[in-house]
């Protein structure tokens, strides 16, 4: 298959999010890129309203740098039955114990609400995707165009 | 590029979805990539409820997804249903500059109009579209106001997790 990539995004988190039980209180999480047990496993902190955190353990995916994060949020419902989720949002976030100016967001943290704005669990569940995206040229594999010895400087455009 | 993929996704379908008559109820046509082409739609078909149904014969997708995790070659029954799929659904705006009314999106993979395959594999994408107020419309743009212009939808297949 020819490449066309021209806007590099690599996946560092994919999985099925769902609020499980009679009240929707226990939160499990089926994928990868997520940490899922101890305790910084899948938190519930209100109806549509989750913290995850991102695996230290995969590469990319210790922490993520804000503008790079690219996400799909997508509800699961049964055929033919409205979702009440109108609102979806993401926020990057970083842990307690560790300085978001030196790691970056190691936690994302996602809100349903339906149309009133109060926050609803999805019918079903929540597919997932967390794409690293690429928010500007890599220095290290930066393509050298024109003469080595350019002239540097505020008038090099 | 360094590589930091940790998850893998691959797209096993992408496409567009209109209704060529713009007329709520009537066909739908699919034009891209991993589902049947052309729709026919059931007699009295919900209107708001797209039915796609996977292409057999293509890579990573042959028609079906797996309906139940796997571990180590058995299915784990207390498992999510559908635990692979990822999809992503954006709705086209009725009109340059105007805004979609359908604002309630969801899916859900089954055997929606089809007979459930032995092996119990899901072979169709049931896409739900309604207003944020929960009335079931779909995306053509002679309903009051204009509700869209089609949709535009990739399934990503995911992997087992670890």
């Amino acid at each position: 298959m020819t490449d066309y990539a021209a806007a590099p995004a690599q996946p560092i988190v994919q999985g099925l999010l769902r609020a499980i039980g009679t009240e929707g209180v226990l939160l499990t999480f089926f994928g990868k890129g997520i940490v899922l047990t101890g305790p910084f496993a899948p938190l519930r902190v209100g109806a549509g309203n989750y913290i995850l955190t991102l695996d230290p353990g995969l590469p990319g995916d210790v922490a993520i740098d804000p503008p790079f994060g690219r996400v799909l949020l997508n509800v699961r419902a049964p055929e033919g039955v409205p979702t009440a989720v109108i609102s979806k949002s993401i926020a990057y976030i970083t842990s307690a114990p560790l300085n978001p100016a030196q790691v970056g967001a190691n936690q994302i943290q996602i809100r349903l609400a339906n149309l009133a704005g109060v926050g609803v669990d999805p019918e079903s569940g929540l597919e997932i995707v967390l794409w690293r995206g690429d928010a500007g040229v890599e220095l290290t594999t930066v393509n050298i165009i024109g003469p080595l010895f350019a002239p540097q400087g505020a008038s090099v455009p | 590029m360094a590589d930091y993929a940790a998850a893998a996704v691959q797209p096993i379908v992408q496409g567009l979805v209109t209704i060529p008559s713009n007329t709520s109820g009537n066909a739908y046509l699919f034009s891209g990539r991993g589902c049947t082409p052309v729709q026919t739609p059931p007699a009295a078909r919900t209107v708001g409820v797209i039915i796609l149904t996977l292409d057999v014969g293509l890579p990573g997708n042959a028609g079906a997804v797996e309906p139940l995790p796997d571990v180590n070659g058995v299915p784990l029954p207390a498992g999510p249903l559908a635990p692979l799929p990822r999809t992503l659904i954006t709705m086209r705006s009725p009109s340059a500059g105007a805004a979609t009314t359908l604002d309630s999106i969801s899916v859900a993979y089954g055997n929606f109009t089809v007979p459930t395959p032995a092996d119990g594999s899901l072979t169709q994408i049931a896409i739900t579209l309604a207003t944020s107020g929960g009335v079931l419309t779909d995306p053509v743009t002679t309903t009051t106001p204009p509700a869209a212009n089609g949709f535009e939808i990739v399934v990503f297949a995911g992997v087992e997790s670890p």
